[in-house]
């Protein structure tokens, strides 16, 4: 892929990294202009519409990929902001999170598996 | 440990290129070795990515599950860019956690390593093939190296279980903990941990560049290696290359519920349709299907059939410098059960 250029590059989202001790984490499904389109674990869909075998959930981290339900807006940085404070207010133990980026109509970031 | 397939029905996913040919070989000759056992043909592949927009749809890994076990025939998967691997999406969804694939020099191939015999475990769910990237910024791209302690302590486990099983006196784990001191770093420690309560097996460790070397120079030394994901993928691909190529390479992955037997090689597009293609490495795994069903018996009535057809040479496919096809050789196999 050619490198991106600074000028098309734009932020359409946000994946959450989430602790849960007690399996699939409950998350809000939109927050702020955001939908939740998956939870994965490992890399591996786990929600929506999965059946998983009962071994498969392994870890104690899932990622949450939340994307903006609006793609016309050119500046999500208040949307993610009120993302994390609003998870963190709702008690979700978040550990890690990754900006999720586009160029034009390529996305630059991979798909979960399943 | 996985299904022992109660119905006598197997999962058959062709795959593409010569991956229906090769598993027609397959077909014919349980017809006449295991007539009992039935085949369902699922969709996968350039057929499925045409008609449900996924190399391997959801209702195709459904049934798999369903009937606990399939033979797998070759799918491809575009570099940089496109769908995901059909394979590893298979592995992932049925938790399909040990990849199993045996190195044994086998009689009639042609090879400079003839007294090979060892297997290597790979772990088949974790590590870079979580396959979880992205760009940071224009010019930076990450990967995430994801292992859990449960993913490392059940794939070394099998391992040491199956080194029993085989009756292997060593078992070497595979890493790159020099350099990776937390990820790998705690797969080595869970393997030194659990090699504790396996005391009548020799738990070795070799860092994974070094590996490679020993493999090319000395393979004879090694009897049962467990490693990570990415590692795994490589060191079995060059363990096959010792012993004749991915076309005599036999290949499992094991699940606790379900499991899939594959042929490790491509799907070599070039020679598709021509019936040239050499089905060993998918027989191979079939075997391994038959042993993993507990059918020992039929199970060695088919390796005596292939290896003393490859061993006498005269019904040859292309790949091993002979000019027979698909339909001879499966014929030859046929005739020597």
């Amino acid at each position: 892929m050619a490198e991106p250029s600074n000028s098309s590059f734009k932020c359409v989202g946000l994946d959450v990294f989430v602790i849960s001790k007690s399996g699939l984490p409950a998350m809000p499904e939109k927050v702020e202009g955001l939908k939740l389109e998956l939870i994965s674990e490992r890399g591996l869909k786990v929600w929506p519409n999965v059946t998983l075998n009962k071994d498969s959930i392994l870890t104690d981290t899932f990622r949450c990929r939340y994307l903006l339900e609006n793609e016309k807006i050119a500046d999500s940085t208040q949307q993610i902001n009120s993302l994390l404070k609003t998870l963190s207010e709702k008690g979700a133990e978040w550990t890690e999170a990754h900006k999720l980026w586009r160029n034009g109509d390529q996305d630059l970031y991979s798909k979960a598996y399943g | 440990m996985a299904n022992k397939n109660a119905s006598n029905k197997i999962a058959l996913l062709e795959g593409d290129g010569i991956g229906p040919e090769i598993s027609e070989a397959v077909v014919q000759i349980f017809s006449k070795l295991s007539p009992d056992l039935q085949w369902e043909k699922l969709l996968s592949g350039e057929q499925a990515l045409k008609e449900k927009n996924s190399p391997l749809p959801t209702e195709s890994v459904e049934r798999v599950r369903a009937l606990g076990i399939a033979i797998k025939g070759p799918t491809g998967t575009p570099i940089g860019k496109g769908h995901n691997s059909a394979n590893v999406t298979l592995r992932k969804s049925l938790d399909l956690f040990a990849n199993v694939r045996p190195i044994r020099s086998i009689p009639g191939v042609p090879t400079p390593y003839p007294n090979v015999d060892f297997t290597i475990v790979r772990e088949n769910t974790e590590d870079l093939y979580a396959a979880i990237e992205y760009y940071s910024s224009p010019q930076t791209v990450e990967c995430l190296k994801v292992l859990t302690r449960p993913g490392c302590e059940r794939i070394i486990r099998y391992a040491f279980e199956l080194a029993k099983k085989l009756k292997r006196t060593q078992l070497t784990c595979v890493h790159k903990a020099n350099i990776m001191k937390l990820t790998d770093g705690m797969f080595l420690d869970t393997f030194r941990e659990i090699s504790k309560q396996y005391s009548n097996i020799e738990a070795k460790d070799v860092i994974v560049d070094n590996m490679c070397m020993q493999l090319v120079t000395k393979p004879e030394q090694f009897q049962m290696v467990v490693t990570l994901n990415l590692y795994g993928d490589i060191v079995s691909d060059l363990g096959a290359g010792l012993i004749g190529g991915l076309g005599v390479a036999a290949g499992a992955n094991i699940g606790s519920t379900s499991a899939v037997f594959e042929a490790v090689h491509g799907t070599a597009p070039d020679i598709a349709g021509k019936g040239m293609a050499n089905p060993t490495a998918l027989l191979l795994s079939s075997i391994m299907m038959l042993e993993h069903l507990d059918r020992f018996e039929e199970a060695e009535r088919l390796r005596k059939a292939i290896f003393s057809v490859l061993e006498e040479g005269k019904v040859r496919t292309r790949d091993l410098k002979g000019s027979a096809g698909t339909q001879d050789f499966t014929n030859a196999i046929i005739q020597r059960l």
